[in-house]
């Protein structure tokens, strides 16, 4: 049996990178998968790949996860259509990286918007449906960072929002389970991922991909499908005694002090 | 599916508890499992529950204090499976009294039986992973390695030093192409016997830590047994160097 069989689960940030990573699992592990972005061509293109490999129902919506009324139509539709979710990964985000003093307030706040308000207003919806529509039973995966767990540089914005996201977790965890509710959520903390997003962030020159390769203890980048493989666990059954927790996925980098020599 | 088959495991503490339930959940996923263990009669006991689900292990007595014991259990695991994949540093003992009252004779020996054991388990087990081209390693500790909780100096002591003599071994296990992965297994409260033995079958206790939990229950041996089947797959190849908490949240409060 699949880890995921016949479970409904509902993933932002779909179009590409770890999100779209995370689709294509959770459809091998045998969900139904409602695939959310803000940009519909990548959302298209990817939901061809889908289509063409699973005999699983995978279905596309718009989605700005800053934006309240966006989450509203998507929360409606599934009401309609699927009736309920299982499982929510909040994976959508931005990242802005620059020192502090040449950071924008406005670009403060714009990865606050996104990266915290967006995952808090997809906690606070897949709380109220699992809770009416699902028993109060759920598993929610926020995806946080590692930068959300230590030090980055040049990260205020970004690490500010991931260790809010991790908190919030914590917070949200105490609070169902105050209810006597069965609704777990969980953080994931990726390391250095390569991904389209990573790329526009720090270019494709291939010495410093080295340089950043040498870095990880493990000696390899990580892959979407490493980040994939901890969310499908913590969606899965096999972690019903989970939650409020953290789950890092980074090849060993974060508890290696930076400048340590690994992989000569 | 997780996939183990043709790895081969070796999990102490085997003759009950998280020990006894991770040779099963391990097995039933294709491993050949070395159970160690004291006591002989319960050890084959796991062994043999295996062997009628159609699995394949042995049970070794050995005291995991012992560099001699687990010289031997390597000679074993090497003649018998001819390499190995996967060690499950579970064994552990726990005793409750309060600082004043706790004998340094009491605190080394704790220290002893659950910082030693994982010490001379990895010390022993990475070079014949080596041999193998990696393996994975779990070492068993305890929210209480995170959290404090009174009368247990000794025990938050011991279950603190795993975790961090896991962070240092991770990356020793990993630096220039080496590829052994070593992560720490953070169970909350597990009602096993472990704690019966502490508490007794006592109601109240548990009804007190039950209510404390935010998923409302104690933990199970199969909700850890089924997090170190995460920990040792390939599903968690880039994954080294971290704790794994399984609580039900408590360690969120």
């Amino acid at each position: 049996m699949a880890k995921l069989d016949n479970k409904v689960i509902l993933v932002t940030g779909a179009g590409r990178g770890i999100g779209k990573g995370c689709v294509s699992k959770i459809l091998l592990e045998g969900a139904n998968v409602i695939a959310t972005d803000v940009n519909k061509e990548l959302l298209e293109e990817s939901q061809r790949e889908w289509s063409g490999n699973t005999d699983q129902s995978i279905r596309t919506n718009i989605l700005d996860i800053s934006s309240e009324e966006d989450w509203n139509k998507v929360m409606s539709d599934i009401e309609a259509k699927e009736g309920f979710i299982h499982g929510l990964v909040n994976n959508a985000g931005i990242v802005n990286l620059k020192p502090i003093e040449e950071m924008s307030l406005e670009e403060f706040r714009e990865t606050q918007r996104v990266n915290l308000t967006g995952t808090f207003i997809g906690t606070k919806l897949a709380v109220g449906m699992m809770r009416s529509k699902n028993n109060a039973k759920g598993s929610i995966v926020n995806i946080s960072s590692i930068s959300g767990q230590t030090g980055t540089l040049n990260c205020s914005a970004y690490s500010a929002s991931k260790g809010g996201v991790r908190m919030l977790t914590k917070a949200v965890a105490l609070e169902v389970g105050a209810k006597r509710e069965f609704i777990r959520i969980n953080s994931v903390h990726p390391g250095v991922i390569m991904t389209p997003m990573q790329i526009e962030r720090a270019g494709d020159d291939a010495d410093l991909w080295e340089e950043v390769r040498k870095s990880i203890p493990l000696g390899r980048l990580g892959k979407p499908e490493d980040v994939a493989s901890a969310v499908t666990y913590l969606l899965s059954d096999a972690s019903e005694f989970m939650t409020g927790a953290e789950l890092t996925v980074d090849g060993g980098m974060r508890v290696a002090l930076s400048g340590t020599s690994l992989n000569d | 599916m997780t996939d183990l088959t043709n790895k081969v495991a070796i999990i102490t503490g085997a003759t009950s508890g998280i020990g006894r339930t991770c040779c099963e959940v391990l097995s039933k996923a294709g491993a050949k499992i070395i159970a160690t263990g004291r006591n002989e009669e319960r050890g084959t006991k796991t062994v043999e529950n295996i062997k009628k689900s159609g699995g394949e292990a042995i049970f070794l007595k050995q005291d995991v204090c012992s560099e001699q014991d687990w010289k031997k259990c390597i000679e074993l695991t090497k003649e018998r499976f001819n390499g190995l994949d996967i060690l499950i540093n579970n064994a552990g003992a726990f005793f409750i009294k309060s600082i004043e009252d706790t004998t340094v004779k009491e605190f080394n020996s704790l220290v002893s039986t659950n910082v030693e054991s994982v010490f001379l388990g990895m010390k022993h087990c990475m070079p014949v992973m080596d041999e193998a081209g990696g393996g994975s390693i779990v070492n068993v500790s305890s929210l209480m390695g995170v959290v404090g909780l009174p009368d247990a100096s000794a025990y938050c002591a011991s279950k603190g030093a795993i975790c961090g003599m896991t962070r240092s071994a991770a990356l020793e296990a990993a630096m220039n192409g080496r590829n052994i992965r070593i992560n720490t297994m953070v169970p909350g409260v597990i009602w096993t016997e472990m704690l019966v033995g502490s508490y007794g079958e006592d109601d109240s206790v548990k009804e007190f830590l039950t209510e404390e939990t935010p998923l409302k229950r104690l933990g199970n041996t199969e909700d850890i047994a089924n997090a170190i089947l995460y920990l040792v797959s390939e599903e968690s190849s880039f994954v080294t160097g971290t704790e794994l908490i399984v609580d039900g949240g408590r360690g969120a409060d």
